[in-house]
């Protein structure tokens, strides 16, 4: 979760809160205004029915007319339903909407009481429609229901007693027992509301945040696809410029090496000539440069995506024997042993040899520079993983090794191990990065176990077959 | 419409709702209320009735118009009393068909309840002879006389027009049954028997 808990964002959640459950509350009054709306209509019907069925017609000897229910059913159910109903439909989720649809309840329960002859079953009626308004969760709707219960015993009971209690006489306070019960339900239903009141806020604060969160988040993931936007279309732009420049800088670089060694080996022609070293000088430091400028341009091919792999069936034997005749003679400049171990079941793999014989030669090249007096060992093993075989190249020298802080970056372009290594051993920095990239445009990997001053064991792993020809770039090389 | 006006509609609108409301249950409360005429039973046995006298226990005599409403919870009622008395008194339940009416009118939903009551005798009355016998001119009205014909009670046994429930006039048959020498009068809820005034 994405904490910003200052007091102006708790402000705008809070008020948010307040909101969200106000339109909780709006949405619940309304809803329950219609589903009153539909229950007057259905009493009213139904007190209309009922009177036509059970008292259809009043008699005086031989002579009828409609009962009185009939048209108080008709007409006094209609006054009663009618206006609520209406008050529903056109001004739902109004406080006076329910408060006189609570009244309009009671008198109905009164009515319906009038229909039914007075039946006890009737009475339930009332504790029904008391049940039926705290849908509104509100409870000051109970209020005025009750009050026109307890008005209603309170009249009766002193009009007409008998009609209420039974009985002819009765205290004057009888009415408060009544009344009694229904409040006994109206604090169960009152403390039912404030509870749902209580997990409605919650609700709207819960929801509240989390849109604050959401917001928070948007604004953030926009910011950073902006971020990446930038960074890709720069990344692009130093990619193609690099690319462009190195190609640019390589072709004066290599005239001035070819005119340097032509110019060399016309002053060897010339006995006592003093500028062949100096020659030699300027050979070296356009390779190094070369060096350097092809390095960035592979480096920027790889980042740029436009260094594909072009796989091909060789013999994995006959690459190291390649391998080793170029790098022999640095192993034997620093005096160092150079061991192969090829197990039988190495045979042919398809790869890209170009990139696999560059990641073998750059790792086998920096064990003999960082070894003197020592070991470089080549072991390759075929390997079986679960989708497929990999070919493992190990790579282990009893050079200077590295510190652990040193072994974490070492991947990382224009990284050495040490600001010192460049001067003492010269390199770019920039090898071990192009062969952790090459490893895994080659879907491989690329590991390293070091200890300082006991050496280094590079482990490679490539696979033996691509899993398909399809998945590997086809972006033209020769175009970069 | 102003803001004040507007501001006021639903409260007075919500008041002569209210009154009509009101006005109408009370309509209706005092309708139910209004005892009908009560009887003008004679004190003592009529000598030209039709409907046997019992022995030694006190004969009931219960008035119906059969087609009316009110006279369900009497007849309720009538079974309460039945139930709680200590002496079963000899129950006569007379329904009054008028004249000019078919066969078989008197045979409703009342008829066949009183029918299913044990010990009752239901008896029909043609142009309500019986009733003016007894002087009887509301329906539900309820007269016991004692085992010497002597009138003990009088009057309605529901609480008011149709209203089912303990009420005066059931409690005070009970007690003259149960007793047998207190005399009651109550007032009796239910159509008129006729159309005329007796």
């Amino acid at each position: 979760m994405i904490a910003d808990s200052s007091p102006a964002t708790d402000h705008v959640v809070a008020a948010r809160a307040v909101e969200l459950f106000k339109d909780y509350e709006h949405e619940i009054h309304v809803r329950t205004d219609r589903l009153f709306a539909g229950l007057m209509a259905l009493q009213w019907v139904a007190g209309v029915l009922f009177a036509l069925w059970v008292s259809p017609l009043a008699w005086t000897g031989a002579t009828s007319r409609t009962h009185l229910h009939v048209w108080a059913a008709l007409f006094l159910g209609g006054l009663l339903s009618v206006f609520p109903a209406g008050l529903a439909l056109l001004r739902p989720g109004e406080r006076s909407t329910r408060y006189v649809i609570a009244v309009a309840q009671m008198l109905m329960g009164a009515l319906a009481l009038h229909l039914t002859g007075g039946r006890i079953e009737t009475h339930f009626h009332v504790f029904g429609s008391l049940a039926f308004l705290a849908f509104y969760r509100d409870w000051r709707v109970l209020v005025p229901a009750t009050v026109v219960v307890a008005l209603d015993h309170v009249l009766r009971g002193f009009l007409w007693p008998q009609s209420v209690y039974g009985v002819i006489v009765a205290s004057p306070w009888r009415w408060l027992e009544h009344a009694g019960w229904v409040v006994f339900e109206d604090v169960f239903l009152i403390v039912g509301v404030y509870r749902s009141i209580r997990e409605m806020r919650d609700r709207a604060e819960r929801t509240a945040a989390l849109e604050h969160e959401l917001r928070t988040r948007a604004v953030l993931v926009e910011d950073l696809q902006k971020a990446r936007k930038l960074a890709e279309t720069a990344t692009r732009a130093r990619s193609d410029f690099l690319a462009s420049m190195s190609h640019e800088l390589r072709t004066p670089l290599n005239a001035i090496i070819l005119y340097s060694e032509l110019l060399e080996e016309e002053a060897l022609d010339r006995p006592g000539d003093q500028s062949v070293e100096d020659l030699r000088k300027i050979q070296s430091a356009g390779k190094h440069l070369l060096e350097l400028i092809n390095g960035i341009l592979d480096l920027s091919k790889i980042e740029a995506g436009k260094m594909s792999v072009m796989p091909e069936e060789f013999d994995v034997r006959s690459m190291l024997d390649e391998v080793v005749d170029t790098v022999r003679p640095l192993v034997h400049k620093n005096s160092n042993t150079l061991t192969v171990h090829v197990a039988d079941s190495v045979t042919t793999v398809h790869a890209d040899i170009t990139k696999t014989r560059q990641i073998v030669l750059n790792l086998v090249s920096n064990a003999a520079k960082f070894t003197r007096l020592g070991t470089v060992t080549i072991e390759v093993t075929r390997s079986v993983g679960d989708a497929r075989d990999y070919i493992e190249f190990q790579i282990a020298d009893t050079g200077v090794g590295m510190t652990p802080e040193r072994t974490r970056r070492i991947f990382d372009p224009f990284t050495q191990a040490d600001v010192t290594t460049a001067r003492k051993y010269g390199g770019t920095g920039l090898g071990l990065a192009i062969v952790s990239s090459l490893c895994q445009l080659m879907d491989g990997s690329i590991s390293v176990d070091s200890r300082p001053d006991e050496g280094s064991r590079f482990t490679v792993l490539l696979p033996v077959q691509p899993l398909q020809p399809a998945d590997t770039p086809v972006a033209d090389e020769a175009a970069a | 419409m102003t803001f004040t006006s507007r501001r006021f509609l639903i409260p007075a609108l919500a008041a002569v709702w209210l009154g009509l409301a009101g006005t109408g249950l009370w309509v209706l409360w005092a309708y139910e209320n209004r005892p009908g005429t009560a009887a003008t039973a004679p004190q003592q046995w009529p000598t030209d009735t039709q409907l046997a006298r019992a022995d030694g226990r006190p004969t009931l005599v219960f008035l119906a118009h059969p087609r009316c409403t009110c006279t369900r919870a009497s007849l309720t009622e009538l079974t309460e009393v039945l139930a709680r008395s200590t002496t079963r008194p000899k129950t006569h339940i007379v329904f009054i068909r008028p004249d000019g009416f078919e066969r078989n009118w008197e045979k409703t939903d009342l008829w066949k309840r009183a029918m299913a009551l044990p010990g009752v005798t239901v008896t029909r009355d043609d142009a309500g002879v019986e009733a003016e016998r007894f002087g009887a001119a509301t329906s539900g009205q309820t007269l016991l006389y004692d085992a010497a014909g002597n009138l003990l009670f009088s009057g309605g046994i529901t609480g008011s027009r149709g209203h089912e429930g303990e009420n005066a006039g059931e409690l005070a048959l009970v007690n003259a049954i149960n007793s047998g020498t207190t005399r009651a009068r109550a007032s009796v809820f239910g159509c008129p028997l006729f159309s005329w005034s007796l």
